[in-house]
Parts: C-alpha cells; structure tokens; sequence
C-alpha cells in the first residue's frame, strides 16, 4: 500500500497546504494551477472566451505562482533529493497524449487535483468533491484497464 | 512587481517543494497510485487539503479579511 512510506507524502501534503493556505491568508487568492492555462493564452489570444476580466485581472499571479512552483522543486532536487535531477522514461508521444487529455479535461471540469482537490475539498465544495472522486475513479479504472491488456510503460 | 506577487511567489515554492518531496513530478509515482500499487497520493491530497480547510474555514473568523486587505 506504502513501498516509499507515509513521510514524503505527508510532509509534501503540509508544505503544499502550507504554500496555498498563505497564499489565501495573505491575498484572499485561491492558489490553484490549471486556470494559468485560460489565463496565459490571455496574452496570445484576441478570442473574447480569453479575455474575460478574471482571466485578464489573474494571469500575472498565476505565472509568479507557477514559476515559484518550478523554483521550489528545483531547490528541493538540488538541496534534500537523494537523487538530483532526473528524467522520466516514459515515452514523449504517451506524455503528449496524457498532457491533452489532462489540459481537456481540467478546463471541461473547471479544474485540476489542485483547484477542485485541495482548494476546492478546503471550501467544502460539492462540486468539487464530485470532480475528485471522478477524476480519482476513472483515472484508476483506465489505468487499471491498461495494464491488464498488457500495456507496459 | 506588487507586493501580493511576493507572497503568491513564496506560496508557489512552498507548494514545488512539497511537490517534489512526494515524488508527485515524476510520472512513475502517479502511475503506480493510479495502478493502486501506492496510496501515497491519498495522503498528499488529503494533509493538503485538511491545511488549506483550516486556513479557508478557521482564519477568516478571526481576521476579519486578508492581510493584505483582498
């Protein structure tokens, strides 16, 4: 149930609580991450779906936001990480494939695992719940269907 | 650069730390929860949530809005 243990997913789970409650606490902002997708083609886009007030009005904090969070996992891969840097091997046409049906879904959805799964759970959203528990079912079953065809990462 | 964009700044790198602290940015430990070999990603979202819930559904009754005035 556990092969790595409870502690890095435990402590990993304060410190991004801790990152988006402080966040709220300070700025009244909900720090969630797949709305930076709506609100960066803000800056490519003349479609009026883009340029919405929200999304015009969100797009600066959402590239701080999301560049902090590249900084933050850096300093964690060049400080604590018993490894350093690494790569992934799963092939870059199944991460293409994945990446579309992620990005399509989160917007059809309003949001990721961290907009509907912690800042969304955190409101006591309804909505929210129902999206995590979905998102959570069907990314199991597809996973699960996969694997027993035989598919091998 | 405003003053909020420091905080969300910090907040971002806390949240990137953690991240991958748990393993969550290599494809291979979200894989192996979605195979239900490893129920980690549970615990992730449900400590980060229950933090968030305190700070969304707590702190508000005592600061009146927040800090730096919303």
């Amino acid at each position: 149930m556990f092969p790595l243990g409870f502690f890095p997913y435990i402590i990993g789970g304060i410190l991004i609580g801790a990152g988006v409650s402080l966040i709220f606490i300070v700025t009244g902002l909900h720090a969630t991450q797949s709305s930076f997708f709506d609100t960066t083609l803000s800056f490519f886009s003349k479609r009026p779906y883009f340029l919405q007030k929200q999304y015009l009005d969100s797009r600066g904090w959402r590239i701080t936001f999301a560049l902090g969070i590249i900084l933050g996992a850096m300093i964690y891969t060049m400080t604590l990480s018993a490894e350093s840097f690494f790569t992934t091997s799963v092939e870059w046409w199944r991460l293409a494939i994945g990446g579309f049906l992620v990005g399509f879904g989160t917007r059809l959805s309003k949001g990721c695992t961290s907009g509907h799964g912690i800042s969304g759970l955190a409101s006591l959203s309804t909505s929210s719940l129902f999206a995590v528990l979905t998102f959570l079912t069907v990314g199991i079953l597809s996973a699960l269907v996969i694997q027993n065809l035989g598919v091998v990462p | 650069m405003k003053i909020k964009h420091i905080f969300v700044f910090i907040g971002g790198v806390l949240f990137g730390f953690g991240l991958a602290i748990s393993g969550m940015s290599k494809p291979e430990i979200v894989l192996s929860f979605l195979q239900l070999k490893d129920l980690g990603l549970l615990l992730l979202l449900g400590g980060s949530a229950l933090v968030t819930a305190l700070a969304i559904n707590v702190v508000p009754k005592i600061l009146k809005k927040p800090i730096l005035g919303g």
